[in-house]
């Protein structure tokens, strides 16, 4: 069914105003999680920093979700996303994110996607983006095995730091990967699910390149393998891949009733406190007992869903933007 | 998979050669499975005529064994066909059977519409009219319901079977409750919990037995699970760790249901004018018994 006078895949835009609310809200409470390691230590540099390492990728999945909030003015314009951003950008200069990057390019990725949100928040320093590069050029990190899905996932980020690389043409890479005939659903495991979103996200920039052309007769199949993948991941309570099978949906310019189904199931599944829980959440954590331990272990299993969650109500409102203009 | 059966029809013959392999009716343990071995029978011989000669021999022996009280031990669309079976053939225990199907029509004649009202009443009478309007549009509130915790997905897939008289009268659902039940289908089958799978995919074909990729998958999954022997589902981990668990369970009694899930659905689905509950009793048993005796 198609959707003509749909507004937003929330219902309605106070319906997604309040959703979004809620969850940036708990973002803010939570901010401490989301802090990595002070770099320009000893300690910031030794292998093994598995703690550390999770706070980074937190740090850099936060910073990503901010660089498309600059997509959405009436989003990036909204108070909470502000302060978001203000701490953001702090904190990435305060913790020296980009210590020794030349040095210790263990890293390398989650810097080149800081790079690029501060690249689209006017505030990349060049020095920054000279060691990114030089790193590049070393003839490594764009020449380590990789599948289609890591290649374009890395170059996506490299495009948006503003990085010359080689790793492929986007049409070539499309072609070698799993989009191009999507793993069956009743035996795909969750890591199968989140290849093809990854793949669709960056493919398609979030919305605003369309894939027509790099996707050739593989797309109306791929239509179709979404919107049940999007189906099976409501009817399984995972809001994670739910919302990121929503996204791609944005991306591959598709409305129905299913995506109705899926904003209505997100608003439904948000806490009182305004994050979006994942399977393991909902299926009882082990908790430990010390309070800090706990509200820990809480935020890692749903930080993640949460910033999606706002992923999704960023790429409808932009989808909203652009058949506005249309 | 069984690489000789290519179509459901040869398929309903292989699952027939393993059954009339793997039930030994004088087997003190194979005693509750008589039943169920009955019933899986039936519907081979409804799915393909040709597997009839696979099984004749046990199912001549299973009938001079069996007893209503096997019948009562068993689920109700088993049940019902092994009755059915019995009454065709006119087998000795024919008498006990109408008394069983009297006594069954006594307890569902004033029941509600629930799914074993509904069979019951299509079985013995040949009557499946369910009193739920089925023109009225099951609704993306529904659709709710099929998220997987809890049983509202159960719900769901039965007032589809009531509704539509286990797909033999148009029902109808909202955009995307049939999407949402493929959804179901892959996600059950993903956990390999084949009978909600297949179920799910009944349904789906009750509603709209148009193609689409849940219905191809979910049927090529069901292909796939079929085993060498012709039997469905790999539990042989699974019989390990229930023996593990201090429950052991025989394979059969494993397998018979979900062989007879798997050829009922891969049936329903690939031909969507065969629906069991109309196929399995034309007329009604109570009708045709009465006509017997």
């Amino acid at each position: 069914m198609i959707l003509v006078d749909r507004t937003s895949v929330f219902g309605d835009a106070a319906s997604r105003a309040g959703f979004a609310g809620g969850a940036l809200r708990w973002l803010l409470a939570n901010l401490h999680f989301f802090d990595p390691p002070q770099e320009d230590t000893v300690a910031a540099g030794l292998a093994g920093d598995n703690d550390g390492n999770r706070r980074r990728k937190a740090f850099a999945e936060l910073g990503a979700l901010l660089r498309l909030a600059t997509r959405a003015p009436a989003f990036h314009d909204d108070e909470s996303v502000r302060r978001l951003t203000a701490w953001w950008l702090a904190t990435v200069r305060a913790r020296n994110f980009f210590f020794d990057a030349r040095r210790r390019d263990g890293h390398y990725a989650l810097r080149c996607v800081a790079y690029a949100v501060m690249r689209s928040l006017g505030e990349a320093p060049a020095a920054t983006g000279r060691a990114l590069q030089d790193v590049l050029e070393r003839g490594r990190f764009e020449r380590l095995e990789r599948s289609a899905w890591e290649k374009i996932d890395t170059a996506y980020y490299l495009d948006a730091a503003g990085l010359s690389h080689r790793l492929g043409d986007r049409r070539e890479l499309a072609r070698a990967s799993s989009l191009a005939a999507p793993p069956s659903l009743p035996y795909t495991t969750n890591h199968d699910l989140y290849g093809i979103t990854h793949l669709l996200f960056h493919l398609a920039d979030f919305g605003r390149v369309d894939v027509s052309g790099v996707l050739g007769a593989a797309l109306p199949a791929l239509r179709d393998y979404v919107e049940l993948a999007l189906a099976m991941c409501i009817a399984e309570s995972d809001w994670d891949l739910a919302a990121e099978f929503l996204i791609c949906r944005i991306c591959l310019h598709a409305h129905g009733a299913i995506d109705l189904e899926a904003g209505s199931a997100l608003r439904e599944a948000q806490t009182s406190s305004g994050f979006i829980p994942d399977r393991a959440w909902l299926c009882g954590l082990a908790f430990p007992d010390d309070v800090r331990g706990r509200a820990e272990m809480e935020f890692f299993a749903v930080y993640h869903p949460t910033i999606v969650a706002l992923f999704a109500v960023v790429c409808d409102m932009t989808s909203e933007d652009r058949r506005s203009a249309e | 998979m069984n690489e000789q059966a290519e179509t459901v029809g040869e398929i309903a013959v292989s699952a027939a050669g393993w059954l009339a392999g793997a039930v030994r009716p004088d087997d003190p343990a194979h005693r509750s499975s008589l039943a169920r071995a009955l019933g899986l029978a039936e519907l081979c011989r409804l799915v393909q005529p040709k597997s009839v000669s696979a099984v004749a021999d046990l199912v001549s022996e299973i009938l001079e064994r069996i007893t209503v009280e096997d019948l009562i031990a068993t689920e109700l669309l088993t049940a019902l066909l092994a009755a059915a079976a019995i009454v065709r053939t006119d087998a000795g225990s024919a008498p006990g059977v109408f008394a069983y199907l009297g006594m069954l029509e006594d307890l569902v004649g004033a029941a509600l519409d629930d799914t074993n009202g509904v069979l019951a009443r299509m079985a013995l009478r040949g009557e499946g009219a369910p009193r739920v309007d089925p023109a009225e549009p099951l609704t993306c509130g529904e659709a709710g319901l099929l998220r997987l915790d809890g049983s509202g997905g159960d719900q769901v897939f039965e007032q589809i079977e009531v509704r539509s008289a286990y797909g033999t009268i148009d029902a109808r659902g909202e955009a995307p409750l049939t999407l949402m039940i493929e959804g179901t289908a892959m996600g059950a089958f993903r956990r390999y919990d084949l009978p909600r799978g297949m179920r799910a995919l009944r349904a789906r074909c009750y509603l709209d037995p148009s193609w689409s990729l849940g219905l191809e998958s979910g049927f090529a999954f069901i292909r796939t699970s079929a085993c060498a022997d012709g039997s469905f589902g790999d539990y042989d981990g699974a019989t390990i760790a229930l023996r593990e668990a201090g429950r052991p369970a025989e394979l059969l009694e494993l397998k018979l249901p979900v062989t007879f899930q798997a050829l009922w659905t891969l049936a329903e689905v690939d031909d969507c004018s065969f629906r069991l509950a109309a196929r399995a009793f034309p007329g009604g048993l109570l009708r045709k018994g009465q006509q017997i005796c």
